[in-house]
């Protein structure tokens, strides 16, 4: 089957057959749309009466914000509770530069005072540009924090600003922001058009930035520390960077939009640019299109502030009531939004199009029990051909690693070395500080002492992802797979960093790395699956995938931490094969914490016994079944 | 500005915190044991601040009407119609739920329960001559007594005799003596020619009515925010905060008031250095409700229950625990004491609806200033709190005051997240 019907790897294929995939295809379909939406609205401002204008425009001043705050709260999972503190920050710059400016300067007369004003053009990137230093002075040490922790502290931050531009901040002996009085502008006024047309652009940039941004790997790494943080850390990317880089992008388009609002309203002051309602409104707004989608901002702003603004028609000041009890609505019974209707975990418009109108199904491996080895396809196969590893020099050396956990001595002094070429195990009872060692090896803890070289470079006290670039990868006991992303994007997120310069790796990645996900994938029996998402997938399929992930990176190392534990015993059969292939074929250095002792006994050429962490015995497997203390650490004294 | 001044701020901000503390008690106690970081905190305090207002002043009562709206929109019966139907839903969740197993039974009796009171409050409303009906705070408050008196008979004081009868004797035997009870409150007040309660009088009453609603509130509805996604959490009870917020501004509209209480004049220490009396009363309350807290929670099997779920919710489930009740349980002492403070709130600052927030923000950095979960943190943070904005207040100016609390909040998450005391954190959120 496989000789008759050989099918070409992805990267040979024809400029037309590339062209007209469905994939490519639906994937114009998006900023054509956006385009045509953008020209209408441009070529039908001028026709629009005063009242519709100002809808538009204010439908298109909530786009920006929440499709800057999509970036942050949706792409990164980090919910900003006080974005529109960025709105505050934004029209300030305004009100300071287009209107104090004199003063600050010390001019007298209006007239002169004029001499210093800037133009809303000036401002503009101004805004831009002090938005986004201030979203990385907040979000280095905000972003730290986790979860509800975040949302908080970033409530605080909005309250906090508030109250500090009310303080009317001084700077020799005049007060910038003229506290609670506020700051009027000064003729001429902003026209409703002109600032149509500002709102249109930076609606227009908000959204293809957030687009762009969706589509290229730097998107596909915010998922990832969405997911899980720690395994992302884990797989070298430097989620502190990436978190700081999205905040400051989303801090200055919504600095933007602060700028302009200030200059349409006139007039500014801590009440009216930092709204009480904003803030909540955003995330309303987003969640109702939904969450962490390019067009589910869009779509939500649309609904929510033109539905809001029917209702309080209507409604008059019962009107945060009704929105309040839509949103305890939307959150119980929509939780994914408008958008979640049509393509509930993401897809993308193609998925859509497969799945609901041509009806294909996608194969779906949920159980262990259901996957058979007889539904790889015979052409994914690849026979074991058995070639031995050299065995080299040094790559893992730790010396005298340590670990406190206050009183108690959790990893106590441990030397061990491993050298490129061998697998070599790491045993011990429940509790001996297996984990915990692994943990102070890559990272994840920080250790106490001792020192840790990967690859002939000191690693001590560094964080994960710097420790992964020096190679060393590790999995984790629980499975740490992207599951809401396919196999191939999950092998792309852990790519290969070395000779690939940052500033390009955020946006494309290179073909050497597809061509190795390609190979990797084939060499682990996926190809089948490559286009499941990985919850589809079965335990040992995901273990499987995990290991390809760790093998990205071309490590000089590899930490397998309990590869077998919940893998269906057919599986780890299948677990104890790749790894002796990759080993053999590949020349990948493992070292792995085992529970299965007959899996370590076979696999490895060599093994350390921990207990109470402490390095009890050290030898080949037919030494250590030998040894007495080993035993008595599993078995417990022979009295 | 002597040594003098600096004593004088030191007492003040000490007496602050401890108010703080005991603000923060409730939201402490729901976010340890449940993980469920309220955000309608603060409003829950005003609501008890309001009840203990309108005790206090009781012949103002003509000024707490919920105007009907007299233009023929469709939103008002709407509206009416929405909430009378959340509230039937969490009445029937939060009490029918151990007698139906049927859901869709359930829900039906709950919205239609929901809907012919709606439409009996609009037709009372509309109904001939009085086009702007006044729906008296009085009644609505005795109906409230009635129910949470005899929720509190039933719940309480007769579960022990579960042989006695079946639960919906029990019940009725709960909400007729809550009834009783009521009526003599009533007739006695109003024969008395409604004679003003002194906040701290008030404190039991607040106590009951907020127990019962707040475990009616959690049984019924905060209960499905538990465990779920964190978004979910704070959005939820983020929403409920605005419409409690609004709901309050349609009642007592956005003027601020006071509870005056004439107790004298200050004491005098030494020097200029003075305390008032009430600020007095408000820390032997403050220490009262501190200490009684500890000794329930450490002390009673309900409070082993409490600590239990709160350290390990799935293990006290397998001891046996009914879960839900100690939820339930920890919700209405929390909303309890949040009401207790918001009482005394009103007897040194005004209070006007949409004071919430801040109280909310509030109580979460004095949380994480003392550390998550432990009732010493809640004491300390407040302390360290109201000392932090009484010497600010004093020697820079009181407008930083207000943002000293929410700068804490930030720099203490980032720089030492497990508090001062240390506690629970979560590392995964």
């Amino acid at each position: 089957m496989a000789t008759a019907n050989p099918t070409k790897p992805k990267n040979q294929q024809s400029l037309t057959d590339k062209i007209f995939t469905l994939d490519f295809m639906t994937s114009l379909v998006t900023p054509i749309a956006a385009i045509i939406i953008l020209i209408v609205l441009y070529t039908m401002a001028p026709d629009l009466n005063r009242l519709n204008l100002r809808l538009v425009t204010f439908t298109l001043m909530w786009v920006a914000m929440t499709s800057s705050w999509n970036m942050i709260g949706g792409y990164t999972g980090y919910v900003d509770f006080g974005h529109s503190v960025f709105v505050g920050v934004g029209a300030y710059f305004a009100g300071i530069l287009m209107a104090r400016w004199g003063i600050i300067n010390g001019a007298e007369s209006i007239a002169d005072q004029r001499e210093f004003l800037w133009t809303i053009w000036q401002t503009l990137p101004v805004a831009f540009i002090g938005g986004a230093i201030f979203a990385g002075l907040i979000g280095y040490p905000t972003l730290r924090l986790k979860g509800p922790y975040f949302s908080i502290a970033m409530l605080g931050v909005l309250v906090a600003g508030r109250e500090v531009y009310r303080n009317d901040i001084e700077i020799g002996g005049v007060g910038i922001t003229n506290g609670g009085i506020g700051i009027s502008f000064y003729a001429p006024f902003s026209q409703p058009l002109t600032v149509f047309y500002i709102m249109l652009a930076i609606a227009g940039l908000a959204f293809f930035v957030s687009l762009w941004i969706y589509r290229v790997q730097f998107g596909k790494m915010l998922k990832a520390v969405r997911d899980d943080e720690v395994g992302a850390d884990m797989r070298g990317i430097n989620t502190t960077m990436m978190k700081i880089v999205i905040f400051m992008i989303a801090g200055g388009i919504t600095a933007m939009v602060g700028a302009t609002k200030g200059y349409w309203d006139g007039y500014i002051d801590p009440d009216t640019v930092f709204p009480p309602t904003y803030h909540i409104e955003i995330i309303m707004m987003t969640m109702l299109g939904g969450l962490g989608r390019p067009w589910g901002p869009v779509f939500g702003a649309v609904l929510f502030y033109l539905g809001q603004n029917y209702i309080w028609a209507n409604a008059g000041e019962q009107h945060l009531i009704i929105t309040g009890a839509m949103l305890i609505a939307i959150m119980l019974y929509l939780p994914g939004g408008v958008l979640s209707l049509l393509d509930p975990e993401d897809r993308g418009l193609a998925w859509v199009i497969r799945t609901r109108i041509l009806r294909q199904k996608e194969k779906v491996f949920d159980d262990d029990e259901n996957f058979k080895f007889s539904d790889i396809p015979e052409s994914d196969r690849i026979k074991f051909q058995g070639a031995q590893t050299e065995i080299g020099n040094v790559v893992l050396q730790g010396r005298g690693v340590t670990k406190n956990f206050g009183g108690l001595t959790a990893v106590n002094n441990v030397d061990f070395e491993i050298r490129s070429g061998e697998i070599v195990g790491l045993l011990g009872p429940n509790g001996s500080g297996k984990t915990t060692l692994f943990n102070c090896i890559s990272g994840v803890l920080p250790s106490s002492g001792g020192e840790v070289m990967v690859d002939g470079k000191d690693v001590t006290g560094q964080p994960p992802w710097r420790i992964n670039r020096a190679g060393l990868s590790r999995t984790f006991q629980r499975l740490r797979v992207y599951k809401k992303q396919t196999v191939y994007q999950n092998m792309l997120l852990a790519r290969k960093w070395a000779g690939v310069p940052p500033w390009l790796w955020m946006w494309i990645a290179p073909p050497s790395v597809h061509e190795k996900a390609d190979d990797l994938i084939r060499f682990l029996n996926m190809n089948h699956v490559r286009n499941n998402l990985a919850d589809n997938l079965s335990g040992g399929q995901q273990r499987l995938l995990e290991m390809g992930m760790t093998l990205m990176n071309d490590p000089a190392v590899v930490l397998l931490d309990e590869a077998t534990s919940g893998v269906n015993p057919a599986l780890v059969e299948d677990i104890k094969n790749n790894i002796r292939r990759l080993n053999s074929e590949r020349g990948i250095t493992f070292f792995l914490v085992e529970h299965n002792m007959s899996f370590a006994m076979e696999l490895c050429s060599r093994l350390y016994v921990l207990d109470y962490g402490t390095l009890i015995a050290h030898g080949t497997p037919m030494e250590i079944q030998n040894n007495d203390k080993v035993i008595e650490a599993y078995f417990g004294r022979d009295e | 500005m002597g040594i003098e001044f600096f004593i004088q701020l030191l007492i003040n901000g000490f007496l602050l915190g401890a108010f703080y503390a005991t603000t923060a008690l409730g939201f402490s106690i729901i976010w340890g044991v449940m993980r469920l970081i309220n955000l309608a905190h603060g409003e829950f305090l005003m609501m008890g601040a309001f009840v203990a207002w309108f005790f206090f002043n009781p012949q103002r009562e003509q000024d707490l009407t919920i105007a009907a709206n007299t233009d023929t929109t469709w939103v008002t019966p709407l509206a009416l119609g929405v909430f009378c139907i959340i509230i039937g839903l969490i009445v029937a969740n939060a009490t029918l739920r151990d007698r139906l197993d049927n859901l869709t039974q359930q829900r039906g009796i709950a919205i239609g329960g929901g809907l012919v009171v709606a439409a009996l409050i609009y037709f009372i409303w509309r109904g001939a001559e009085f086009p702007e009906v006044n729906i008296s705070m009085m009644n609505t408050l005795t109906v409230g007594l009635v129910l949470s008196l005899g929720f509190m008979i039933s719940h309480l004081f007769l579960t022990k005799s579960l042989e006695w009868g079946t639960i919906w004797q029990r019940r009725a035997v709960g909400y007729g003596s809550g009834l009783l009870i009521t009526l003599i409150l009533r007739f006695s007040w109003e024969s008395a020619g409604l004679p003003q309660l002194d906040p701290f009088f008030t404190l039991p009453i607040l106590f009951i009515i907020f127990f019962a609603m707040g475990y009616v509130l959690q049984n019924g509805f905060f209960n499905r925010l538990i465990g779920g996604p964190y978004l979910t959490m704070l959005l939820v009870t983020f929403a409920v905060s605005i419409m409690l917020q609004n709901l309050g501004l349609m009642i007592y509209a956005g003027d601020p008031r006071r509870i005056n209480l004439e107790y004298g004049s200050a004491f005098t220490l030494f020097g200029s250095v003075t305390v008032p009396p009430v600020r007095l009363i408000m820390l032997v309350v403050a220490i009262l409700m501190i200490v009684g807290l500890v000794l329930f929670l450490r002390y009673t099997r309900t409070g082993y229950a409490i600590r239990a779920a709160a350290q390990n919710e799935m293990a006290a489930r397998l001891m046996g625990i009914d879960i839900n009740e100690v939820y339930a349980i920890t919700f209405g002492i929390s909303l309890a004491l949040t009401a207790m403070a918001g009482a005394m709130m009103g007897t040194f600052q005004p209070i006007t609806p949409v004071d919430g927030p801040a109280f909310t923000l509030r109580a979460f950095s004095i949380v994480a200033l003392g550390g998550l979960g432990k009732v010493e943190g809640v004491v300390v943070g407040g302390i360290v709190l109201g000392l932090a904005e009484s010497l600010v207040g004093g020697y820079v100016s009181t407008g930083w005051a207000v943002a000293v609390a929410f700068i804490l909040l930030v720099v203490m998450l980032v720089l030492r997240p497990q508090g001062i005391t240390g506690g629970l954190v979560s590392g995964e959120g």
